[in-house]
């Protein structure tokens, strides 16, 4: 540097404003891309949700036909004391409503309407019928699920044959999509006019329940062992580093654990909700672990010194002082935990849980099968319908997922203490 | 350090006479503060500042914790731009520009007043590139020996070459504490700042490193304005020819360091000096 | 009898005696005067609790662990299961529905030869379950009474209930230690069985996979035994084409987020970013299989390209690379707002603008946690199945071409264990040692990503 550099500072010449220049267009360039890897993501995630919306209001619906019965020409008789829907749906079906409502439907829809009416309609009527039994006097109208085929000609796609038909009978009233609420209360079916997701709900909620009631004792009495009594040795180490590398190890992993090991102790429970949740919860436990943890970690020394020196015992302190304070941490860590385990295919599809199961489980033992499992399952069938049901699955799966990690973000904000 | 309340009785002119009659003799100041406030959201933590730094001087803020010293040296190179919530009113000057002007540009003026911290910070890079990064950045340097011209010269005015002229390429985090300090001082030295403002640069460091650090402090008088703010009397003492005293967020005093401490003109100042609190 | 009940039952009785032996330590007391007694009576009944508790509660795991088998041998050996198929899906649907009927879980056998099972079943059943009740309220009786009898003024029940719970504790946290020895072993010794019949030279270098699962173990063909393509297609999907999205998108995305975001902008794409992580590899794949694949293939015949498949390597890279997004983001977010904010301040007073500080000071500074990061998501790539199986294919392929189908070792995981094949055959038996191998390799990763993040968190601490 020279005496001239000395008087006015390398800082202050024009060269170095001409470079400023330039490193604030890089700057606001820097900052740009910042801002659109981010919006990216964020573009992706509701491209993703519209598609799956778009398609998933399709899901909630049924293609169905206007036919009005008349029970006053052709009647049938529901005995009074039978309470059983079974024993009502099969008496209706000796006394030949299939039969009834496949010339109601002739007579409303003409030959060629009435041959899509869909083969399981009067199974609905008769459930309808077994739960209000006033429903087979007089004349009433039933909207009737159509076939598939229709259900697709109707949505403008399919074979071109049925276009017209269906074009004709919107036109005259007697077709139209209606809001499906039973999508939520039946059960998997080949045909996806018939086929509803409770039976995966059900599933999943059962599974849910046994990896609950494992893996959050194990996980909170392992979290608070390490935390509050471990001594630091080899072991203590050892069981670190395994529950470190557990909650990264990928998932398929512990179905092919579960499969090696639960299956091999419970060769006949294949595809229970038992052990999917077994399977589910040595997945979850080291989540709960870490987040027990932490949260445990959280509470000031100074209130197990202060309980130690009123004369509790190490056990007492814990119990009645440390847990209850990380016990909000240790329910956001398990909501996390359980939500992950409720998205989760792979290590079930190992085990088995991929059966066709077409009534919901009423046990941890029975067949089921869960909620991403039903998505993955109908993400196989080529139909139009069941594209939509599938996409109606994943809108209620993603429904209970945003309540839970609602949930664990309220829980975090209202109990969150800073020390 | 935020102030609760200011209920203090204000200061009508802080600024001793003596100083008023020495800026005609000095020319003018290096930079200039008037009428300067500081807040944190709501709060008040300097109140209604002036100050005059000089490069000829080493002067040094002191005062109780709390009392604002340091809030109002990262002000002087607008260091609290990066805390959301602090705000700036009044004015402060570097060679006349209002450097809170809309057409001062921070990054210049950063060049321009550097600023050493408390605890030494290097960065996790080689010496070499801890010296070589201010004027890479600002393209100071056209080829690699001007870089290592750059490098040697700074390190050398931090007395710092003999020491590690040999291990160039070792870590900055690596050194002592107070090899660190000075590491940090020969970065700020290397885009040949005009003032350098020290923020307790000492306070981490132990007898022996300080005693270095002061030495450097004094050569490097004259060529660059220094502001110190330091906890220590004795080393304002020591290292500086001008002290300012703040207290609550009120510059008390401000004059000759002698002055400050033989016969201080306010109270608080007698007070604070001879150690009723602080 | 099931097994609600028989917890249920076994709870009932802990309760008892645990008020059983509360009061009677309460008795102690007042025929002490009301003087103090070693312990509160509380601790009495817990001491008793856990005495009827514990033991049944082992005694009831054991037995729901081997009863099934007992159960199943004596199925088996009834005449009646003589008319089984030897093994296959066939068998096990038949002795699934007999014992359905048999529990009383479905009112009738869809396939009638299931029928001749379901007395044999019930018998069975009904045997073993009475035997197990029997065992399990004799052991309850004797677990209490021998509590009971202990029971004195002066005896320490409060050590030992505090004993017991720390035996629990320590107990809850080797489940952790049994997990991955369950994992090791389990694939250690399918792969061993698998290692028998392919040689594991032919199996790691091989470059040709197609494993047939109607050949039992007794013949299986080497030559179909060459994992290689499915490593090259799962480096290929879950590393190269996954974090060419991921790394920069993800880093990209924490850097605007901790160091440029106002606080009210975080508030809302930090969530967003959380959304993203929390949706389900099953949609993921989905989207892939549904959304992405066509487009890809409709725009690759749109440039030109013969053939392009609808499986292709991209659509599922693609897509595991945004679902990879949120993990790198929030690991390099994590490793950013831990360099000591003195660090940032110092490149800042020296005139740096923003994203020099970032890029010269702040990333290199967390350099270590980012890196960690990336293995921690490579690890989880490589992992990832229902994308894969959703929207790769099963062909084994080694090539570069991203507009080709290629497969992971997780696809045939699932595949080869999910068909028809029994538990012996080859085939089944290579996806455990696919499992064993994608195993290891992601533990290294985890093990060395967690050592630098463990020594990265301390040096700034």
């Amino acid at each position: 540097m020279n005496d001239a550099a000395e008087n006015v500072g390398p800082t202050r010449t024009a060269a170095f404003e001409a470079r400023l220049k330039k490193r604030y267009a890089a700057e606001r360039r820097f900052k740009a891309i910042g801002l659109g890897a981010i919006l990216f993501s964020v573009a992706v995630l509701i491209f993703l949700l519209v598609t799956m919306a778009m398609n998933g209001i399709g899901g909630f619906q049924r293609t169905e036909l206007r036919v009005p019965v008349d029970f006053a020409a052709t009647p049938v008789t529901v005995m009074p004391d039978t309470s059983d829907e079974r024993t009502v749906v099969q008496s209706l079906e000796r006394q030949g409503l299939r039969d009834i409502i496949e010339f109601s439907a002739t007579q409303a829809l003409g030959e060629e309407g009435a041959a899509q009416v869909n083969s399981e309609a009067w199974r609905l009527v008769a459930q309808q019928i077994a739960a209000d039994p006033g429903l087979a006097r007089g004349e009433q109208v039933f909207w009737l699920p159509t076939s598939e085929d229709l259900a697709t000609a109707y949505a403008g796609d399919g074979s071109t044959d049925l276009q017209p038909l269906a074009q004709q009978l919107a036109a005259d009233g007697l077709l139209a999509d209606n809001f499906d609420f039973g999508f939520l209360k039946r059960s998997d079916a080949t045909d996806p006019q018939l086929a509803g997701i409770w039976g995966a709900l059900k599933g999943s909620i059962l599974t849910m329940i046994v990896t609950l009631s494992l893996a959050f004792p194990i996980g909170v009495l392992a979290a608070l062992y390490l935390e509050e009594y471990a001594p630091k040795n080899r072991w203590t180490d050892l069981i670190e580093v395994s529950i470190n590398n557990l909650a990264a190890v990928p998932s398929i992993i512990f179905g092919l654990l579960g499969l090696a090991v639960f299956l091999w102790i419970f060769p006949s429970y294949r595809s229970a909700p038992l052990i999917g949740g077994m399977t589910l919860a040595l997945m979850t436990m080291p989540v709960i672990v870490i987040a027990g943890r932490n949260a445990i970690k959280a509470v000031p020394p100074s209130i197990r010194d202060g309980a130690l020196a009123v004369g509790a015992s190490p056990v007492q302190v814990v119990f009645h002082h440390v847990l209850p304070l990380a016990l909000p941490g240790i329910l956001t860590g398990t909501i996390i935990g359980m939500a992950r385990a409720l998205g989760e295919t792979a290590p079930l599809l190992l085990i088995g849980m991929r059966a066709f199961v077409a009534s919901p489980p009423q046990g941890f033992t029975d067949n089921a099968t869960v909620l991403p499992m039903q998505i993955f399952l109908w993400s196989d069938e080529i139909d139009r319908g069941f594209v939509e049901r599938t996409s109606a699955a994943i809108i209620v799966l993603l429904v209970f997922l945003l309540l839970m990690n609602g949930l664990a973000i309220y829980l975090r904000n209202r109990f969150e203490k800073k020390w | 350090m935020v102030m609760s309340e200011t209920t203090d009785s204000p200061i009508a002119n802080p600024v001793n006479k003596s100083l008023e009659n020495e800026n005609i003799a000095h020319g003018e100041p290096k930079m200039r503060a008037r009428g300067v406030d500081v807040y944190y959201g709501d709060k008040k933590a300097i109140d209604g500042v002036d100050i005059d730094v000089y490069t000829e001087y080493v002067t040094a803020f002191i005062g109780p914790s709390g009392c604002g010293k340091s809030t109002f040296l990262r002000a002087l190179n607008r260091m609290n731009d990066t805390i959301p919530s602090a705000r700036v009113t009044g004015t402060i000057e570097l060679d006349g520009e209002d450097i809170y002007a809309s057409g001062m540009d921070v990054v210049q003026l950063r060049a321009r007043v550097g600023m050493v911290f408390q605890k030494p910070n290097p960065f996790p890079k080689s010496i070499y590139d801890n010296i070589a990064y201010g004027p890479k950045i600002h393209g100071l340097a056209e080829s690699k020996p001007d870089l290592d011209e750059i490098v040697e010269k700074s390190l050398r005015r931090a007395g710092l070459w003999e020491e590690v002229k040999d291990r160039l390429a070792d870590s900055g985090t690596a050194l002592s504490g107070g090899q660190q300090q000075r590491l940090c001082i020969a970065r700020a030295i290397a885009v040949d700042p005009e003032v350098i403002l020290m923020d307790e640069p000492c306070s981490a460091l132990d007898p022996i490193a300080t005693a270095k650090i002061e030495e450097l402090i004094d050569e490097l008088r004259g060529r660059y304005g220094i502001v110190i703010v330091t906890h220590s009397m004795q080393q304002a003492a020591r290292v500086s020819q001008r002290t300012a005293f703040f207290h609550l967020g009120h510059l008390v005093e401000y004059g000759h360091t002698s002055d400050i401490f033989t016969n201080p003109a306010e109270q608080r100042t007698q007070d604070y000096i001879t150690g009723r609190y602080g | 009898m099931s097994a609600s009940t028989l917890i249920l039952l076994v709870l009932g009785l802990g309760l008892a005696g645990w008020l059983a032996a509360r009061s009677r330590a309460a008795m102690f007391r007042r025929a002490n005067d009301g003087r103090r007694i070693a312990s509160l009576p509380v601790y009495h009944g817990w001491y008793a609790a856990l005495w009827i508790v514990i033991p049944t509660l082992l005694f009831a795991l054991l037995w729901s662990a081997i009863s099934d088998q007992l159960v199943m041998q004596q199925v088996l050996a009834s005449p009646a299961a003589a008319e089984l198929p030897s093994f296959g899906i066939q068998r096990q649907t038949w002795l699934a529905e007999a014992r359905a009927v048999a529990t009383g879980a479905a009112s009738g056998v869809f396939n009638p030869e299931a029928e001749g099972l379901v007395e044999p079943f019930r018998e069975a059943l009904t045997r073993y379950n009475i035997i197990g009740l029997v065992v399990t309220l004799l052991i309850a009786l004797a677990g209490g009474a021998w509590a009971f009898l202990r029971l004195k003024p002066d005896f320490r029940a409060h050590t030992r209930v505090e004993r017991t719970v720390l035996a629990t504790l320590l107990i809850a946290s080797l489940v952790a230690i049994l997990t991955t020895l369950g994992i090791v072993a389990s694939l250690v010794f399918e792969t061993i069985r698998f290692f028998g019949m392919v040689n594991p030279i032919d199996f790691l270098f091989g470059i040709h996979w197609s494993p047939n699962p109607m050949t039992d173990g007794s013949n299986p063909d080497p030559e179909r035994y060459g994992a290689v393509p499915l490593f090259w297609g799962t480096f290929f999907i879950g590393v190269v084409i996954a974090m060419i999205v991921a790394i920069p998108l993800g880093m990209m995305s924490a850097i605007y987020l901790n160091q440029y975001a106002a606080p009210r902008v975080r508030t809302w794409l930090k969530p967003a970013l959380e959304i993203l992580a929390g949706v389900p590899t099953v949609v993921y794949g989905y989207f892939a299989a549904l959304t992405i694949a066509p487009a890809i293939r409709d725009i690759a015949l749109k440039l030109g390209v013969e053939n392009p498949s609808s499986e292709s390597a991209l659509a599922a890279g693609l897509v595991m690379g945004v679902m990879i997004i949120p993990f790198v983001s929030s690991m390099a977010d994590d490793s950013i707002a831990a360099v000591p904010q003195a660090m940032k301040d110092g490149s800042l007073a020296m005139g740096a603008t923003q994203n020099e500080t970032i890029k010269r000071v702040l990333v290199p500074a967390a350099l270590p946690g980012i890196v960690a990061g990336i293995m921690l998501a490579i690890s989880r790539a490589i992992g990832e199945t229902m994308i894969v199986v959703m929207a790769a294919s099963a062909t084994a392929r080694l090539s570069a071409n991203p507009l080709e189908a290629m497969t992971t070792v997780t696809y045939q995981i699932v595949a080869n264990l999910t068909g028809e094949a029994s538990m012996d055959s080859a085939s089944t038996l290579a996806a455990f040692a696919l499992g064993f191998v994608l195993f290891l390799v992601t533990l290294v990763l985890n093990i060395i990503a967690l050592r630098i993040v463990k020594r990265f968190r301390e040096a700034y601490e």
